[in-house]
């Protein structure tokens, strides 16, 4: 197994967007205060995506990430 | 006719929400209506009161943020003065209102005095363009609906009924798309949202 790590940004603010679900693979996480979710996954290409109620990927954010690895996922908030 | 068309420009929710005044102001001018549009800094509470005294509109359109209780209008003058809210919805006496805003439907929808009063009793959803699929417009054409409605001569509730069928089209649209549109299931839960939260108080049968 090998470690990914995912930062969740905001992307108009750069803060980091906490308590956000994220999904590698078949693996699911939570972003945690600082936005950072953590995964131990077998290495290799995997599919990723986010959901929550308040935003959405931003264009052209990865579909897929490289473990063991580092990615930032650029969020923008879609709700008023 | 009289219309005015408020919209602030204080974050990424309200650039998206500005375009989509913007073309609704368009719109409305195109079939004939007199237009006032107050704009990011204009969209504040003395300058609306001040419109109120001197001309006060038959239609007010507000695209921004709000809470149950309030529209805030421009940011961050509006945290401190919001626009409108329940201690000064009188601004709203007369008009039919039309709000794309978060949550006003809870509390200021039902206590204001406008003859009509469309809000959303949820947290209401702006959408992106992606390479995919343009979902912003899609959306603006959702919000065009009402308003062109009620300019027709449709009662609020015609109206009401239109902005669900126009939203009910697109959430349809995208479940085709699921596969081949990045965004296309987060766009369709949001539209659904936009859709089954969005209510309209007052007088049903209310026509400009």
């Amino acid at each position: 197994m090998a470690r990914l790590v995912v930062h969740l940004r905001d992307v108009t603010t750069g803060s980091p967007i906490p308590f956000t679900a994220v999904f590698v693979g078949s693996a699911s996480a939570v972003s945690d205060m600082s936005g950072n979710a953590v995964f131990d996954l077998p290495p290799g290409s995997h599919s990723i995506s986010v959901r929550s109620p308040m935003y959405v990927a931003a264009p052209g954010s990865p579909s897929s990430v490289s473990v063991p690895g580092e990615v930032t996922v650029q969020m923008a908030r879609v709700t008023l | 006719m009289k219309a005015l068309i408020l919209y602030s420009l204080d974050s990424l929710p309200t650039t998206i929400t500005a375009l989509g005044g913007d073309a609704i102001a368009k719109l409305l001018e195109s079939m004939g209506v007199e237009v006032f549009r107050f704009d990011m800094w204009k969209c504040i509470n003395p300058l609306f009161q001040l419109q109120n005294w001197i001309n006060k509109p038959d239609l007010i359109v507000y695209l921004g943020h709000g809470a149950n209780d309030r529209l805030y209008g421009q940011l961050p003058l509006g945290l401190a003065i919001p626009l409108v809210e329940v201690l000064t919805d009188e601004l709203l006496r007369g008009t039919i209102t039309v709000t794309y805003a978060c949550e006003s439907g809870r509390e200021l929808g039902p206590k204001a005095p406008s003859r009509a009063y469309f809000g959303s009793v949820e947290p209401y959803y702006v959408a992106l363009t992606y390479p995919s699929r343009d979902f912003m417009s899609d959306f603006f054409e959702t919000w065009k609906v009402i308003p062109q409605a009620l300019v027709q001569g449709k009662t609020a509730g015609e109206a009401l009924s239109l902005y669900v069928n126009k939203c009910t089209e697109y959430i349809n649209l995208y479940g085709l798309h699921l596969r081949d549109w990045d965004g296309a299931e987060e766009f369709q839960q949001f539209l659904t949202q936009n859709r089954d939260s969005f209510k309209v108080f007052g007088d049903a049968g209310a026509k400009l």
